[in-house]
């Protein structure tokens, strides 16, 4: 028998896949939604929206105390001065990541995450398994992804099931002092503002 | 709205079990905490709006949960587990 491999592809397909193309194929032939419009929506947020810009209030934040403090007041009041916002984030909490606090973000019902600073959630994040395991388990589950905490540091896992979004401020790292804030902005990945990693010292970061 | 908590109040979490939709995360039913943040915005409760039966704004808080109350024994030491929680999710409790 012929292999076709596109059929193949269609076969394997999540069956979260085919319903959502089943919804968006129905909404489209009834008229409330275009297909353009969706893609357009889609392309958005993979090409324009995405953790630079998380990383971008992060150097900020760095940089300038006085706006750190109103990041940490009001996340979305002080991400709007740097023209950050957008939906799916109707309130940000920023928390900051101390030498004594790690703070690490997961949501247990879903998949909730900080879209305007973030994008889209990676997969991992949507996973059972981090899920799960964030809540019951950090410590262990972070050191398998990386990173391993003192005992001495107290883990804070923020469980985002409300409308509420947390965006973690990572501690700067070593040896930054001199940088200005693109080149702060180019240290911050999109992990380390979930919490779960930290940033390494400068010097290693560029070796 | 005039919140019913503020931070650092005792809350129990109720232990609800609706047959229809809730945004209450069922590992915290039951479990005592305290309130870290007490949200200046109120939001519609998800669990009679998803059922057309009225938006019930209400104040969310942050709770504030010690792992050992919501693992037992089992549980990672210096670990806090802060959750959202709609008010009506929520009872005062005894001070631990």
């Amino acid at each position: 028998m012929p292999h076709d491999h596109s059929d193949d592809d269609e076969l394997n397909k999540p069956w979260q896949a085919v319903r959502t193309e089943a919804i968006e194929s129905l909404l489209a032939e009834i008229g409330v939604i275009e297909s353009e419009r969706v893609d357009a929506i889609v392309q958005h947020y993979e090409e324009n929206v995405g953790p630079k810009t998380g990383a971008r209030v992060v150097a900020r934040a760095w940089s300038d105390p006085d706006f750190k403090e109103r990041l940490l007041q009001d996340g979305l009041a002080a991400c709007a001065e740097l023209g950050v916002g957008g939906p799916e984030t109707e309130y940000l909490h920023v928390v900051e990541n101390t030498p004594e606090v790690h703070n690490v973000v997961v949501c247990t019902l879903c998949s909730c995450y900080p879209w305007p600073v973030l994008g889209l959630p990676p997969a991992w994040y949507k996973s059972s398994a981090y899920r799960t395991r964030l809540v019951r388990e950090p410590r262990k589950l972070l050191a398998e992804m990386g990173l391993d905490l003192p005992q001495s540091v107290r883990i804070h896992v923020w469980d985002s099931i409300s409308e509420i979004r947390y965006l973690v401020l990572p501690q700067r790292p070593a040896g930054s002092d001199g940088l200005d804030e693109a080149a702060l902005a180019d240290l911050v990945t999109r992990d380390s503002m979930i919490g779960v990693a930290t940033l390494p010292p400068v010097a290693e970061a560029s070796a | 709205m005039k919140p019913r908590f503020s931070v650092g109040d005792s809350v129990r979490v109720r232990n609800l079990h609706p047959e229809g939709h809730t945004r209450l995360t069922n590992y915290v039913r039951g479990k005592v905490g305290v309130v870290s943040i007490v949200n200046a915005q109120a939001w519609v409760l998800p669990d009679t709006r998803a059922h057309n039966a009225g938006e019930n704004v209400q104040p969310v808080y942050n709770v504030a949960f010690s792992a050992s109350e919501v693992w037992g024994p089992q549980a990672e030491e210096n670990v806090t587990v802060n959750v959202d929680l709609m008010e009506d999710y929520l009872d005062p409790a005894e001070r631990a």
